[in-house]
């Protein structure tokens, strides 16, 4: 009775000082997250302390919405704004993320046999030069976002399920080597490729551009690989069999078949890979500098640039930064089981 | 006959599926000899190589003979480059000593579904789901603005700059660190929750019967059967030493890094200069595409045996189920 009594203690002090520490964890999230919703519906001058004769800001507290905070000059008659009424009810700095989201870059590298340097601009989708005289609006932003995304997911959810069928499906000696290949490449760690490829990209003519971002992407291995491996491997030939004696193709079996008993499967890759694109801007900072998307813009706007001041405010960063959140949360609220209960070591759990 | 023309149809067939077969993994295996065999070979002779960007004649290439190792080498055993070394030391070894035990605690919470799990869970997941552009923007502000205030504002503190955490030189290690520490919990700790899924209840509950309290259950049960899973994270987190940029790239402008540089952040921030001019078709960087893959191959003959042993031995001595 007495060892009971000591187990429940000590398992009672072993889960109190987890639950803490995941306290102290969550609320740090939580109330960075909520600090910036907050910030980024206040005015600059709020947050300066405009109101107060700038010497006590408002950083911590919430956005004012007092609409008497207004001072006029009485010799001019101008009027000076304190409170963040139309930040806070008409969404400004997000419409000003929105207007802002110009981008302007030259690219200049040297490649093989060229006596000069070749030199990429900003791309620009409708109406505009691409010879970097028009900047990249937001709209072109939009159109590389989801063709980054969008198209990346699709590639990087596709090319392992089909790499993955074939070598599961197939006795042949090479899906066998290619099998092997899979699985020891992704144990050897290899430090500092980026020199060489980035050689063979500009080479190849395939750096800074979607294409040639598409074609980097195409690779059947990787953890998802194994995943859908796993699954293939698992699943009877006796699908096959029947189909085949049908008179099936080998394409018709594959893919009117096979792929559809895995498409949750693809879906969930789906998703998950949409996910870190569209959280992605390091690869675009190496690979892709002519064709930014949301995430990379915020990165842009708020660490690299040194020409602009407006997004190093902490109303406009907070601003663009939820800007960039808020799609994403939609998204894993609606999709938050498919996410989150299907990790696993391999990435994902049926 | 019959017989005769169903072998001919077999024959056929099997050469349709290997066609059919070799079609499909085209692409694949297009993408793994030009994207891993030649990029990695490549890196063998590029590191023998001389680039030289001579304006009006553009790239020219020479053998180097051994000048990009020797530049390499250089900078590592130079006082920046074993700052950097000791720097990605620093983060990986608290990464796998201190992260890795407590996200298994947290993990172990979330299974065995204690009070609030489900909440733990989200909240856990939430740096991963949110762009690191942006947890790392909120978390710069939160060090650099919000506490310096809160110092300010509550405790009266006259010169708040020295709170600015990320910025001040005697701070900037640990906000950092905590940074990643946070960032690393996230993912992790889904999976190991996961794979302690696969954990037989039965032996669980033979062990509480056995009168094992909750700490004698992580370590004698849960662990042994998720180690196969602990000793994948742990070696990929190894594999990392030296192309991880512990979030450096997120947190901080180029020229502010400083005193934190690290070896991955080094390598891809001079892998995204080298190469490129400047408006007067000047390099933007010192290093050469030559002398980076140098020190890219010198650090890799240290990772991989070091990942390859730690490997064998933790699946050699850790614990078992049996």
């Amino acid at each position: 009775m007495k060892r009971k009594v000591e187990k429940n203690t000590v398992t009672t002090v072993i889960f109190a000082i987890v639950f803490a520490l995941l306290i102290i964890y969550s609320l740090f999230v939580i109330l960075s997250l909520l600090w910036g919703v907050m910030t980024s519906l206040k005015s600059l001058e709020d947050i300066n302390g405009g109101f107060n004769f700038y010497t006590e800001k408002n950083i911590l507290g919430f956005p004012d919405l007092n609409s008497s905070h207004v001072w006029v000059d009485s010799e001019t008659g101008e009027e000076y704004i304190y409170h963040s009424r139309r930040e806070f009810f008409q969404l400004f700095n997000y419409k000003q993320v929105i207007e802002l989201f110009s981008y302007k870059k030259t690219t200049s590298f040297y490649t093989n046999g060229r006596l000069d340097a070749v030199t990429h601009y900003q791309k620009v989708w409708f109406g505009g030069l691409n010879n970097g005289a028009s900047e990249a609006t937001f709209i072109d932003v939009l159109i590389n976002t989801l063709l980054y995304t969008v198209g990346g997911a699709t590639i990087m959810c596709f090319m392992p399920a089909l790499t993955a069928y074939i070598t599961a499906k197939y006795d042949y000696v090479w899906c066998k080597a290619l099998h092997m290949i899979n699985i020891v490449i992704m144990c050897i760690p290899v430090v500092g490729r980026y020199p060489t490829e980035l050689t063979f990209l500009r080479n190849s003519g395939l750096y800074d551009s979607m294409l040639g971002n598409y074609v980097q992407k195409m690779t059947g291995s990787g953890t998802y690989y194994l995943v859908y491996y796993a699954f293939f491997k698992g699943l009877s030939n006796v699908y096959r069999d029947a189909a085949s004696i049908d008179g099936a193709s080998e394409w018709t079996i594959t893919f009117r078949i096979y792929f559809p008993l895995a498409q949750k499967m693809i879906l969930t890759v789906f998703l998950i890979q949409f996910v870190n694109l569209w959280n992605d801007y390091q690869t675009l900072y190496l690979y892709l500098p002519s064709y930014p998307t949301f995430a990379y813009m915020v990165y842009y706007k708020v660490i690299e640039a040194t020409d602009n001041t407006t997004f190093q405010e902490l109303n406009m960063k907070t601003a663009a930064c939820m800007f960039l959140a808020v799609p994403i949360l939609i998204l894993f609220i609606i999709f938050k089981d498919k996410l989150m209960g299907s990790i696993s070591l391999g990435g994902i759990k049926e | 006959m019959t017989i005769g023309k169903t072998g001919k149809r077999i024959i056929i067939e099997n050469k349709r599926r290997a066609i059919f077969s070799l079609l499909m993994l085209a692409i694949p295996i297009l993408h793994f000899l030009v994207f891993y065999l030649y990029i990695n070979l490549s890196s063998f002779a590029l590191a023998f190589k001389k680039y030289e960007i001579i304006t009006g004649v553009g790239l020219v290439t020479s053998f180097a003979k051994l000048e990009n190792f020797k530049n390499a080498l250089g900078q590592l055993f130079s006082v920046n480059g074993w700052s950097m070394i000791k720097n990605s030391l620093l983060f990986e070894a608290i990464n796998l000593f201190f992260v890795t035990p407590l996200t298994l605690i947290f993990s172990f919470y979330i299974y065995k579904k204690c009070f609030m799990n489900k909440f733990f869970k989200v909240m856990l997941f939430m740096p991963y789901i949110l762009s690191e552009i942006i947890v790392a923007t909120l978390y710069r502000c939160m060090m650099n603005n919000v506490i310096p205030e809160i110092m300010g504002r509550w405790f009266h503190v006259a010169d708040v700059t020295k709170y600015q955490l990320l910025t001040e030189e005697s701070t900037k290690a640990g906000a950092a660190i905590v940074f990643n520490v946070i960032m690393w919990f996230g993912i992790n700790s889904l999976i190991y929750s996961s794979s302690m899924e696969d954990v037989n209840v039965s032996m669980s509950e033979a062990a509480q019967l056995d009168g094992a309290n909750v700490a004698q259950e992580f370590i004698y049960v849960t662990i042994p059967t998720i180690f196969p899973t602990i000793v994948t994270l742990f070696t990929v987190a190894l594999a990392a030493l030296f192309t991880d940029q512990f979030r450096m790239f997120s947190l901080y402008k180029y020229n502010e890094v400083g005193s934190l540089e690290n070896i991955g952040h080094f390598l891809y921030m001079e892998a995204s200069r080298v190469g490129k001019t400047t408006g007067g078709g000047q390099s933007t960087t010192n290093n050469t595409y030559g002398s980076l893959s140098a020190m890219g191959l010198l650090l890799s003959f240290v990772v991989i045996p070091v990942t390859l042993v730690t490997r064998h031995l933790l699946n050699k001595y850790g614990p078992r189920v049996d």
